[in-house]
C-alpha cells in the first residue's frame, strides 16, 4: 500500500522515519517483545562477547578445585573437573547459538521448499506430506545416533539430526498458509491474468505466510536449545570438552544434591534462553497480525 | 502499571529458584535413632528387599555373558562347587571336599550330600558334569580352561567327581569359583542344561538360598526364599560359608539413572542402590534413612593402547604419553576425594596373594613435561590427533579422558576425545582404526592374575599388540599358568608386571572405590566387589 | 469426504512400507554390535560368531532385507533380541502405561491450559494475561529432565508423598496405578498445558476480535455468554487441533519421562532398543509411531476440512 504513494524522497524519508518510530513504540507497549528482545539481546551478546565476558578458559581443568561453590573467583562454582561454570555458560552460549541459528535456517529453506510445494500445487501435496509423516515418525535420537556413525558425533550431526526432526513442523506451517492465500480472490484473479506460479509465489504467498514462518522459526531456535539438552542427556550431544548448556545440565545432574550450581546455572540459561525466544515468537505474533494491534 | 506486568513474568522465575531452594536445603538435622542391636537371630527374618540396580540384563544365565549383570542376579540362585572367600582363596562350598592329585592335574572332588536344587531334585555327579561340560564350550571363563582340560567322569558313587587336565593349570580351583566376568562354574540340574543347550537359560534352576520367581527384562527380576535351601555349616565369608536367606524376597529393579536410585533410597522405596557416584557421599552420610557404603579398591583404571595404529604402535610415543600423566589429578577429577582412590603400581590389589608393590619404579605416576617432550619428538609424531574413545555411560572414563587431553596437550600430543553411545564405542573399538587409546575400569579384586591374561598379550581383547614384546608376554603368562609353586609363581607375577612397565601396552591408573547407597534399616550387606543380599536383613519398623 | 478418508488409509500402507524400509536400514547403518551389547564385553571372537550366525547377522545385508520384508509383508516384525518375546507382544505389552501417562499428561495439560489461555486473551494485555502466559512459558523453557528431577527431589525425597519411579499395571494395582503416574504425569500436563495455553489465547484472541463477537456483545449479551458461548466454541477447533498433534507426540512415547520415572511404556522400550541395537524392537517401534502419526495427520487434515469450509479434499 504505501508504494503506492507517490512521494518525493524527502516525504518517503520522513513517513519511513515514521513508522519506525511507530514500530519502536509498538514494541515498547509490546512486553513480551521487549522482554524476549531484551533476553535474546544478553544471549547474542554472550555468544559476541565471550572471550571477554569469561573469566577463565572454559577448559581449564583444575581437579583439586572442583565443585566448590559460587565465590568471588567462581561466580558461578565449579565443575566436577574443577572448570569455571561461568566461562562454561558464557562459551556454551555460542554452541547453543550456532545450533540455533543453522538448525532454524537449514530447516526454514527445506520447510519453505517443501511447505509452498505441497500448498501450492495441490498434486504435489499429498506425495509430499506423507513423506513427512514418514519423517515425524522418526525421533531424532535415531537420526542423532544415526549420523554419528556417518561424521562422528559433533554439531553437524545433532543439527542435521534436529533439522530432519523440525522441518516438518515449518512445511507445516508454510503449507497451511499458503493453502489459505491460495483459496483468496486476489491470487485467482492473478492466476486468471495469467500470472505465473514464481510470481504469484513471490508475489502474494510468500508475504503472507511470513509472519507465521518468523514465529515457527523463534520457536524452532527454542526446541533447538532444549532439544541439545535432550539428546546431552542421552550421551548423543555435543562431545566434551567442549562447554555447551545442554551437555553441562546433563552432566552436571548427578551433582544435583551436592553442587546444585553445576546444574542451575546452565539450566537457567537455558530457561531464560528459550523464553526469550518464545516470548520474542509470542510478541512476533501479536505484532504482525493486524487484527491485535491498537 | 507497566512496572507491575513485567515483574509477573519475573516472579515466575523466582517461584522456580524457589522450588530449587527447597529441594537444595537440606532437611537432614533430626537424627536417625539408633535402634537396639540385632535380638535374635529368628526375629531377622522376613521381609522384601528391594534393591535399585544400575545395569539390566537381557536374561540371567551367567555363562552366556561376561557383563557383571549377568551375574549379580544369578548369584543368589547359582552356587558353584567352589566358592571364594574374603581373601579371594577357593573353598569348597557345593563341594564337601577336594583332593588334588596326580601332580596337580587331577582333581578328585567329593559333592556335598541332600543338596537340593529349586526343582526339588538333589545334586548329584551327573549335574555336576553336564554343567561343567556346558561351561567349557560356552562360558568365557570355561573357554580359557578348555586348552588344558581333559576329562571329567562319575568318581566312586553319585557323589563323586573325577576332573583330569592335560597340564597343570595353576589357577583351575580359583577359576572354578571366580567373582569376576562371570567366569564360575554353576552347578545347575542336567535337564536344565540339556534343555538349554548353547542358548541362554530359560528357566535358571540353581541350588541357591533364593530362586527366581519372576523376571521382566528391563523391569524387575523377583526372588523368593527356597525352604528346602542346605546351607554350608561354616561361618559366612565373603561368597563362601553359610548363606542365610533371612528376607522372605528380593526385587532387583533395573534404573539406569543414578539420581532416580539415590532418591528411592532417601525417600524409603528401595534398601539398596548399587553404584552412585562418590560425590554423593556427603548425601548419603547426612542422610537420616541412608548410608553410604563404601568398598573399597573395588575397580582399577586402565588407559589401553592402540598398538596398531601410530602413534603408539611406537613404544617412545607410549612412554611420552606415559610421563604426561599426573595420576593424582585424575583420579581426583574421577573419583573425588582421596578416600576414595589410592595410586598403586601392582595390577593385583593389597589383600591378594600377587600382591606386587614393588614394580614400576620410575614408569609409574611420574609425569615429566620435559622428558614426555623429548620422547614424542623421537618417536616422530606427526601432529595427527590423538583419539580417546569413551563410551558416554562410562563418566569415569570420560572425566579421565579430558584431564588426561589436558596433560598430554601441555607436552605437544594433540588429542581429541570422542564420547559415544556404548554400542558405538564398542564398534569402534573393536577395528584396528579410528582410536588410539581406549580407558576402560575393570575389577581389581581378582582371584587370580589369570583374568588379565585374557587381555594382555599378543593380539588379545582390542589391544592389537602384536610385536617381539607382546610374545614375550605370552610366553610370561603361559609360564605363570603352570607353575604351582606359590613363591616361584609371585616371581613370575612380578617378571609379568616389570614387563607391562617396560612395553607400557596400557597405562595402570588409579584404583578406586566404589559407593553404594543403603537404607538404614538394611543390615548385613557386606562392602565387598560383589554385592549380595543374602545374610542382609531389614529391621522392623516399629509401628508409629 | 468419505472418499478421501478411505484414500487416505489406503495411503498409510505406502506410508508404513517407506517407514520400514528406512527403519530396516537406519537400524543397521547404525555403528554398534548388538552381538557384543549381548555376550559382553569380553565375548571371544568365535562366541562373537556364533551369535551372529543364530541371528542371521552373518549374511549380507540385502539377504537380511529380503528374509525381514517376507516376514513384515505377513505381519511378523520379528523377535526381540533381548527381552525373550515377539517384537508386537513387547510393543503391546507397553502401551498401557504410555496410554495412561498420555491421557493424564493431556487432561491435565488441558486442565491447566485451557481455562489459562481463556483468561489470558479475555484480560488481554492485563498482568493476568501477562502472568498466565509467563507461567506457561516457563513450562516449555525447562529441559524436561531438569524438571522431573526437581519434582522427584521435592515429592519423593523431601516430603515422601509420591513414589519416585516405577510403575504397577492396573491389573494387579487398580487405582493405586494412578499414584506411580502422579509425577510423570504433572512433568508432561506442565509442558503440554503450556502448549495448550498459549495455542487457545491466541485463537481466543482471534475470534473475540471478529465481527460477530462484536455483534453480540452489542446485543447485549453478558460477557459470560459471549465469552463461552460464542468465542471457546469456535476458537476451541484449532486447539483440539494441537491437542490431537501432542497427542500423536505422547502416544509414541515420552523417552525422557519414561526413562527416568522407570515406566515401562512405549518410549522406555524404544530407547533402551536404540541403546543396545534390538534392531526389531526399534524397527517395530519406528514403525508403530509412523502409524499413530500418519492417523493423527490424518484426523487432523479432516479437522481442517470442517473448520475452514473453504478447503476441499476431493
Amino acid at each position: 500500500m504505501p508504494s503506492s504513494i507517490p512521494a518525493s524522497s524527502t516525504a518517503e524519508e520522513a513517513c519511513s522515519l515514521d513508522r519506525f518510530k511507530k514500530m519502536i513504540k509498538s514494541f515498547g507497549k509490546n512486553r513480551y517483545m521487549a522482554i524476549g528482545g531484551t533476553l535474546i539481546a544478553i544471549f547474542m551478546s554472550l555468544a559476541l562477547f565471550a572471550p571477554w565476558l569469561a573469566r577463565c578458559d572454559p577448559l581449564a581443568i583444575d581437579p583439586v578445585n572442583r565443585l566448590h561453590p559460587p565465590s568471588f573467583a567462581h561466580w558461578m562454582g565449579t565443575d566436577e573437573l574443577g572448570r569455571d561454570v561461568y566461562s562454561r555458560v558464557v562459551f556454551g552460549s555460542r554452541t547453543s547459538i550456532q545450533i540455533g541459528f543453522l538448525v532454524v535456517f537449514l530447516s526454514t529453506a527445506l520447510g519453505l521448499i517443501t511447505g509452498l510445494a505441497a500448498g501450492y500445487f495441490k498434486r504435489v501435496d499429498a506425495i509430499v506430506m506423507r513423506i513427512l509423516d514418514g519423517l515425524m515418525a522418526f525421533p531424532d535420537i535415531i537420526i542423532a545416533v544415526t549420523l554419528a556413525a556417518v561424521w562422528g558425533s559433533g554439531k553437524l550431526t545433532l543439527v542435521l539430526a534436529m533439522v530432519t526432526a523440525y522441518f516438518p513442523r515449518m512445511t507445516r506451517t508454510v503449507r497451511a498458509a499458503a493453502i489459505n492465500v491460495c483459496d483468496l480472490e486476489y491470487v485467482e484473479s492473478a492466476k486468471s491474468i495469467g500470472c505465473t506460479n514464481f510470481y504469484i509465489i513471490r508475489q502474494y504467498i510468500l508475504p503472507n505466510s511470513l509472519s507465521p514462518i518468523i514465529v515457527q522459526a523463534a520457536f524452532i531456535f527454542a526446541a533447538a536449545v532444549l532439544s541439545e539438552a535432550a539428546l546431552s542427556f542421552l550421551g548423543v550431544g555435543i562431545k566434551p570438552p567442549t562447554p555447551s548448556w545442554g551437555g553441562m545440565v546433563s552432566q552436571g545432574r548427578t551433582y544435583l544434591t551436592i553442587a546444585p550450581w553445576v546444574i542451575v546455572f546452565p539450566g537457567i540459561a537455558i530457561a531464560m534462553a528459550v523464553l526469550g525466544l518464545n516470548l520474542l515468537g509470542d510478541g512476533l505474533r501479536d505484532h504482525m497480525d493486524p487484527r491485535l494491534q491498537f | 502499571m507497566s512496572d507491575k506486568k513485567s515483574s509477573v513474568l519475573w516472579v515466575c522465575l523466582i517461584i522456580l529458584l524457589g522450588c530449587f531452594s527447597v529441594m537444595v536445603c537440606t532437611s537432614g538435622k533430626t537424627l536417625a535413632q539408633t535402634s537396639a542391636p540385632a535380638d535374635s537371630d529368628k526375629a531377622k527374618f522376613g521381609g522384601t528387599i528391594t534393591v535399585a540396580w544400575n545395569l539390566a540384563p537381557a536374561h540371567l544365565d551367567p555363562n552366556k555373558s561376561t557383563g557383571s549383570e549377568y551375574g549379580d542376579i544369578g548369584y543368589n540362585i547359582f552356587e558353584g562347587l567352589f566358592e571364594p572367600d574374603a581373601g579371594q582363596v577357593a573353598t569348597p562350598h557345593l563341594a564337601e571336599s577336594c583332593k588334588v592329585e596326580n601332580g596337580g592335574k587331577t582333581y578328585l572332588v567329593t559333592l556335598r550330600r541332600g543338596v537340593k536344587f529349586h526343582n526339588g531334585k538333589e545334586m548329584i555327579a551327573e549335574d555336576v558334569i553336564a554343567s561343567f561340560n556346558r561351561w567349557l564350550t560356552n562360558n568365557g571363563g570355561g573357554k580359557m580352561v578348555a586348552p588344558y582340560f581333559d576329562s571329567i567322569t562319575q568318581g566312586a558313587g553319585p557323589y563323586e567327581v573325577v576332573i583330569r587336565l592335560k597340564q597343570l593349570y595353576a589357577p583351575f580351583l580359583n577359576i572354578l569359583s571366580s567373582n569376576v566376568a562371570n567366569q564360575k562354574m554353576f552347578v545347575m540340574p542336567k535337564s536344565v542344561v540339556e534343555a538349554a543347550g548353547d542358548k541362554p537359560l530359560d528357566n535358571p534352576v540353581g541350588t541357591g538360598p533364593y530362586k527366581l520367581a519372576g523376571f521382566i527384562p528391563d523391569q524387575h527380576a523377583k526372588l523368593v526364599r527356597f525352604t528346602e535351601y542346605t546351607p554350608v555349616k561354616k561361618p559366612s565369608s565373603f561368597m563362601a560359608g553359610e548363606r542365610k536367606a533371612y528376607a522372605d524376597e528380593i526385587v532387583y529393579k533395573f534404573l539406569p539413572e543414578e539420581a532416580v536410585r539415590i532418591a528411592g533410597v532417601q525417600s524409603g522405596e528401595f534398601d539398596f542402590a548399587v553404584q552412585v557416584s562418590t560425590d554423593q557421599y556427603k548425601v548419603l552420610a547426612g542422610d537420616p534413612k541412608a548410608e553410604p557404603l563404601i568398598v573399597p579398591e573395588t575397580m582399577e583404571h586402565f588407559f589401553i593402547f592402540n598398538g596398531a595404529q601410530p602413534p603408539f604402535n611406537n613404544i617412545k610415543a607410549r612412554q611420552a604419553l606415559n610421563h604426561c600423566l599426573g595420576i593424582d589429578a585424575i583420579a581426583m577429577a574421577t573419583s573425588g576425594d582421596s578416600k576414595f582412590w589410592v595410586l598403586d603400581p601392582s595390577y593385583m590389589i593389597k589383600k591378594s596373594a600377587w600382591y606386587t608393590p614393588d614394580v614400576g619404579k620410575g614408569v609409574y605416576n611420574t609425569p615429566n613435561i620435559e622428558k614426555a617432550r623429548q620422547l614424542l619428538t623421537e618417536s616422530g609424531y606427526a601432529g595427527t590427533p590423538v583419539v580417546i574413545l569413551c563410551s558416554s555411560a562410562d563418566t569415569v572414563s570420560v572425566q579421565a579422558a579430558q584431564v588426561a587431553k589436558a596433560q598430554a596437550e601441555a607436552a605437544g600430543f594433540k588429542v581429541d576425545v570422542q564420547v559415544y553411545d556404548r554400542p558405538t564405542a564398542v564398534g569402534i573399538r573393536s577395528k584396528k582404526e579410528g582410536w588410539n587409546i581406549f580407558p576402560s575400569g575393570f575389577i581389581a579384586s581378582n582371584p587370580d592374575p589369570q583374568v588379565f591374561g585374557a587381555w594382555m598379550g599378543t593380539n588379545r581383547w582390542i589391544t592389537n599388540w602384536d610385536d617381539a614384546d607382546s610374545r614375550k608376554m605370552d610366553a610370561v603368562f603361559d609360564r605363570m599358568m603352570v607353575e604351582i609353586d606359590p613363591s616361584k609363581r609371585l616371581d613370575i607375577v612380578k617378571e609379568w608386571n616389570q614387563e607391562i612397565y617396560r612395553t607400557l601396552p596400557f597405562i595402570k591408573l588409579h584404583n578406586y572405590s566404589i559407593l553404594h547407597a543403603r537404607a538404614k534399616r538394611l543390615q548385613g550387606v557386606e562392602a565387598q566387589p560383589r554385592i549380595m543380599f543374602w545374610n542382609a536383613w531389614k529391621e522392623k519398623v516399629p509401628a508409629s | 469426504m468419505f472418499n478421501f478418508i478411505i484414500r487416505r488409509l489406503l495411503l498409510l500402507i505406502p506410508v508404513l512400507l517407506v517407514v520400514a524400509v528406512i527403519a530396516f536400514l537406519s537400524t543397521h547403518i547404525m555403528p554398534g554390535d548388538p552381538v557384543i551389547m549381548i555376550l559382553g564385553d569380553f565375548a571371544p571372537p568365535e562366541k562373537i560368531a556364533a551369535m551372529r550366525l543364530q541371528l542371521g547377522l552373518d549374511k549380507p545385508l540385502y539377504v537380511q532385507f529380503v528374509i525381514w520384508a517376507q516376514h513384515i509383508l505377513c505381519g511378523d516384525m520379528g523377535h526381540s533380541l533381548f527381552l525373550n518375546q515377539p517384537v508386537t507382544q513387547a510393543i503391546i505389552g507397553r502401551v498401557e502405561p504410555t496410554l495412561l501417562l498420555a491421557l493424564i499428561g493431556q487432561s491435565l495439560g488441558i486442565l491447566i491450559g485451557v481455562p489459562l489461555g481463556i483468561l489470558a486473551a479475555v484480560k488481554h494485555r492485563t498482568w493476568i494475561d501477562q502472568g498466565s502466559i509467563g507461567i506457561s512459558l516457563i513450562g516449555i523453557s525447562m529441559p524436561s529432565f531438569w524438571l522431573a528431577l526437581l519434582l522427584i527431589m521435592v515429592f519423593s525425597v523431601r516430603l515422601h508423598i509420591l513414589p519416585s519411579s516405577g510403575y504397577i499395571p492396573l491389573a494387579e494395582a487398580g487405582f493405586g496405578t494412578i499414584k506411580y503416574l502422579i509425577l510423570p504425569g504433572v512433568t508432561l500436563g506442565f509442558m503440554q498445558s503450556a502448549i495448550i495455553a498459549r495455542m487457545t489465547r491466541s485463537s481466543m484472541l482471534d475470534i473475540l476480535n471478529q465481527d460477530y463477537i462484536r455483534t453480540a456483545r452489542a446485543k447485549g449479551l453478558s460477557e459470560k455468554v459471549v465469552v463461552l458461548r460464542h468465542a471457546l466454541r469456535n476458537a476451541l477447533i484449532p486447539v483440539v487441533t494441537v491437542i490431537g498433534f501432542s497427542m500423536a507426540v505422547l502416544l509414541g512415547g515420552t523417552w525422557i519421562v519414561e526413562t527416568l520415572f522407570n515406566i515401562p511404556g512405549t518410549g522406555a522400550l524404544a530407547i533402551t532398543a536404540i541403546m543396545r541395537r534390538d534392531y526389531p524392537i526399534i524397527q517395530g517401534s519406528m514403525i508403530f509411531t509412523a502409524g499413530i502419526y500418519v492417523l493423527v495427520n490424518l484426523l487432523v487434515d479432516i479437522s481442517y476440512a470442517i473448520i475452514n469450509p473453504r478447503i476441499k479434499y476431493g
